[in-house]
């Protein structure tokens, strides 16, 4: 029997990057799993979460050595029961990053008296921030860059979409971490004691080369 | 089933004039995403614009066929409005001089490329950008988009320096299907 098209003995090893043989549909499948398969620019699932009354959610092994880009999708973002407040933040050695953000953001918010606004600060304490009521949702994407390299800053680009006061309310921009340090995880926090549920949150790596 | 599909990639370890990301042959959208990018020269600037294949060359277009709008997010004061017409380049963030002499300082970006396969219509591009803006060492950014008008196909982006070289970074263009 054939493995990689190859009888015998001398079967090569595959890995990433490294395919050598005549493959089959199944043990294109079999490598895919095992990350084994080269297959370059998809989104490379890390992990997805649910929240269900939290007052936190961590993502904590972002594989940041191997991505230079992550991507994370947030569906349904919302209070538990009272109106809150809530943050992305990096994590450094585990530990979340405060204080010391800037960020730049242009929003729309239909429930306003002034509808667009910005949103912006060179002292800030997440990366992106959100305000919400009781059910009502936000939906928000992020990229996340240069994580894993310690001589670089973190930055992000982001927006999402959601209602407020019945009202539709999005936002879009970016920040940044300048420091330059190796970002090992992401934290989703409420801004207070009240606590937030997510349908589900999923972060993935961009494989570039 | 929807992917990424890397065309070309350049990953800059040394002063590069213009990084071309050629390889656009289909009229599926394009996006490049750039990383951790620096240039040579503090206080200077990025361009942008779109490449043709001029009889088998890379070549990038450098006529006054830009068009621009974006609002420039800005972390330190108020945003500002960034649009033109009939130019040589889309600038990026604005115009405004970079900061790289600062350890950890960097540039990042994406943009999705508008039907620069079709030789009927213009080539559009989306842009997200982040800089550190040398004047005050704040996040700023573009969020907007450019058109080339001139109805022809595009084969590629280009980004340069204005007055320096790009020093480093990853740059890939992939096809989204």
């Amino acid at each position: 029997m054939s493995k990689y098209g190859y009888v015998g003995v001398d079967i090569p090893a595959q890995s990433f990057g490294s395919n050598k043989g005549v493959f089959n549909p199944a043990e294109i499948n079999e490598l895919v799993a095992d990350n084994k398969w080269t297959s370059f620019g998809q989104l490379e699932l890390i992990e997805t979460q649910t929240a269900s009354n939290v007052n936190a959610l961590d993502f904590t092994s972002i594989q940041e050595s191997t991505y230079n880009v992550h991507f994370i999708t947030v569906s349904n973002f919302s209070a538990v029961s009272s109106s809150t407040g809530g943050y992305l933040q990096l994590l450094e050695s585990g530990v979340a990053k405060t204080t010391g953000y800037q960020f730049a953001y242009q929003q729309a918010d239909l429930s306003a008296g002034t509808p667009f606004t910005e949103q912006k600060s060179t002292s800030g304490s997440s990366m992106v921030s959100y305000d919400f009521d009781p059910v009502t949702p936000r939906n928000n994407y992020a990229y996340i860059y240069n994580a894993g390299d310690s001589s670089k800053y973190t930055f992000v680009t982001a927006q999402y979409v959601g209602i407020n006061n019945s009202n539709l309310v999005m936002r879009f921009g970016s920040a940044v971490s300048p420091v330059a340090s190796v970002v090992n995880g992401i934290r989703i926090q409420s801004s207070g004691a009240n606590n937030f549920n997510i349908d589900s949150v999923s972060l993935y790596g961009i494989r570039y080369s | 089933m929807g992917k990424l599909v890397q065309v070309n990639t350049a990953t800059i370890t040394s002063n590069t004039a213009d990084v071309q990301l050629d390889g656009i042959d289909t009229d599926d959208v394009y996006v490049v995403f750039a990383s951790g990018v620096t240039i040579s020269v503090n206080t200077a600037y990025l361009q942008l614009r779109v490449t043709k294949d001029v009889a088998g060359t890379t070549t990038t277009q450098t006529t006054a066929n830009y068009d621009y709008a974006a609002k420039t997010l800005k972390a330190n004061t108020t945003f500002g409005n960034f649009s033109n017409s009939n130019q040589t380049r889309k600038y990026v963030s604005a115009a405004q001089p970079i900061s790289n002499d600062v350890t950890g300082e960097n540039e990042n970006f994406i943009f999705y490329l508008y039907n620069f396969n079709n030789a009927s219509e213009y080539s559009f591009v989306t842009c997200e950008e982040m800089i550190i803006n040398s004047t005050n060492t704040a996040l700023m950014g573009d969020m907007g988009g450019f058109v080339y008008t001139v109805a022809e196909a595009h084969n590629g982006f280009s980004i340069s320096g204005d007055a320096c070289s790009i020093s480093s970074g990853t740059f890939t263009l992939y096809k989204v299907i």
